[in-house]
């Protein structure tokens, strides 16, 4: 009978569930049903066991093997250990002995390489949260001159620095003193960072201050987002990469931040070239992260 | 830009350092001085009231008639730090008390609690003492208006003078009700008739009708207060004043 068949999935609804009681009025057809349910318990019974037993399979071969393993990955001097949800991100430490945040470092043989690993809390940053959601590229190598708009107390500056080595550079940009105190404090221990406090809206105060740059990462909350990062294009070389973090609720509360997101890309579409685009949406709540090629 | 930066690291890192230490020695001004005063006064607040609470919940141990003659925390305090249990008992006139005597090793916390209470009060009040200073001097437009609490809340609220100086008068009216604000622009909820401004007496004695009108009329003089201290004009509050008493009383 076709009923049976599909009475475990219909049974949810509730107007197939009046249906199926209209049948069952009869006795016989009610004993019908009961033994046929029992059948079908055995047969999802043993269904279960196998799939079960695959899983497990599954499990001893792949997961447990990797699992709480320190593996690197394509972007220089960053690693990632497997946990049962997620994973937890590190960078290579470059100043050994030191964490500025408060954040565990961890001492570990990685590929017959004795490595100091700081982790990245991806909660507090959003280049975090954008590697922790699988980005397919950053643009960031080693050695690079790196201009970061927008730094703040320094957290992602810091870990930044480390993926570029001591061969890099970053420059740290910020409007706000009381904020740049605390940064001014970091960069002196950090070889490779040099703060600078100026807004990012007139270029031409720290003009003189920068070379040319490899890539420009830009995370500020201002409304004109996309017109800022594309005025500091002039110090950034040819070909080189650009990360902007949006958050659409500077831009406009009143509007919903996918349209937002659409009209971003629309005027970087017209200057460069996106090669990924991210919404950080479970890490970071109406978020969303492009990187770009200059032309 | 600069062209040989690999070569001169050092120097071209040491530059900035310099650019950025010195732009931060000029970034302190009068506006950080206020800001920091009013949020200073705000926790002492906090912390006095919660340390009065326990204090009272302590010395209700022995003499438990006490606070309900005195309601207020400072004078409170200051009674249990310096007399014993026998002159407060005598001046509440009471030959009982349901309170226990406690022995000298017991109150002596007791007394050090009510002790710190009052030198927390007496530090809020010459917090208070140097911020009307500042402000009679820095914003005497604004001062003569609002007073003291009221201007240097809404002084922190903008974050300096420049800024609340170049607010249009409905952003005056909504400093301080930034939630609802907010939830009226995105739900559509009713829009907030004022913030801070509801402590001053000409908003919170008006007839509950008029304290909208109340609140934009009194924005309206704030923000031309605000610009003529910013560019530094002459006095002209008392003048802002009468006309707004004026109105508000027919």
């Amino acid at each position: 009978m076709a009923y049976q068949n599909n009475f475990r999935k219909k049974s949810n609804n509730y107007s197939n569930y009046k249906k199926d009681k209209d049948n069952f009025k009869s006795a016989e057809k009610y004993s019908d049903y009961r033994s046929n349910k029992n059948k079908n318990n055995n047969q999802d019974r043993q269904k279960n066991e196998q799939t079960n037993k695959k899983w497990n399979e599954k499990k001893d071969n792949k997961w447990n093997e990797k699992r709480n393993e320190i593996i690197p990955i394509k972007f220089p001097h960053t690693y990632i250990k497997i946990k049962r949800k997620g994973v937890d991100i590190f960078t290579k430490n470059l100043v050994p002995g030191q964490s500025f945040f408060g954040e565990t470092i961890i001492r570990k043989k990685v590929d017959n390489e004795n490595v100091e690993l700081r982790q990245w809390d991806y909660t507090r940053s959003k280049l975090g949260a954008a590697i922790f959601l699988k980005v397919s590229q950053l643009g960031i190598s080693e050695g690079d001159k790196v201009l970061y708009l927008g730094a703040s107390h320094g957290f992602t500056p810091s870990y930044v620095s480390d993926i570029v080595g001591s061969k890099g550079f970053v420059f740290c940009l910020d409007f706000a003193p009381r904020v740049v105190r605390d940064l001014y404090l970091l960069c002196q221990k950090r070889n490779n960072m040099a703060p600078i406090i100026a807004d990012a809206k007139k270029p031409e105060e720290y003009e003189g201050l920068l070379p040319e740059v490899d890539v420009i990462f830009m995370d500020i909350a201002q409304r004109e987002q996309v017109e800022i990062f594309l005025k500091n294009f002039k110090f950034l070389k040819k070909e080189g990469f650009a990360i902007l973090a949006l958050k659409a609720r500077s831009v406009d509360v009143t509007k919903k931040p996918k349209y937002i997101f659409r009209s971003a890309r629309e005027e970087l579409e017209k200057h460069t070239l996106i090669v990924d685009y991210k919404e950080l949406d479970p890490v970071e709540k109406d978020h969303c992260i492009f990187v770009c090629k200059n032309k | 830009m600069i062209q040989d930066f690999d070569k001169n690291k050092e120097k071209y890192r040491k530059k900035c350092f310099e650019f950025t230490a010195e732009r931060l020695r000029e970034s302190v001004n009068q506006d950080n001085f206020i800001v920091q005063a009013i949020s200073e006064i705000n926790e002492l607040d906090k912390v006095i009231n919660m340390l009065s609470r326990r204090l009272n919940e302590y010395a209700g141990l022995y003499v438990p008639e006490l606070y309900e003659r005195i309601n207020d925390n400072e004078t409170y305090a200051r009674i249990i730090a310096t007399k014993t249990r026998k002159q407060i008992l005598e001046d509440l006139k009471l030959d009982k008390s349901i309170g226990f005597d406690l022995k000298e090793k017991d109150k002596q916390s007791i007394i050090e609690l009510a002790n710190q209470i009052t030198t927390l009060f007496q530090q809020k009040n010459k917090v208070k003492d140097y911020l009307e200073l500042l402000l009679k001097k820095y914003v005497p437009n604004i001062y003569y208006i609002l007073g003291t609490m009221l201007t240097a809340k809404l002084l922190a609220q903008a974050g300096s003078l420049k800024s609340l100086s170049l607010f249009p008068a409905s952003t005056v009216q909504m400093l301080g009700a930034e939630t609802a604000l907010f939830r009226h622009l995105k739900t559509g909820a009713k829009c907030p008739k004022y913030g801070h401004l509801f402590l001053h007496p000409l908003v919170a004695n008006a007839a509950p009708r008029k304290r909208g009108k109340a609140a934009r009329m009194l924005a309206d003089k704030v923000s031309i207060a605000a610009k003529v201290d910013y560019f530094k004009g002459d006095f002209v509050a008392d003048k802002l004043l009468m006309q707004l008493e004026n109105k508000l009383k027919i």
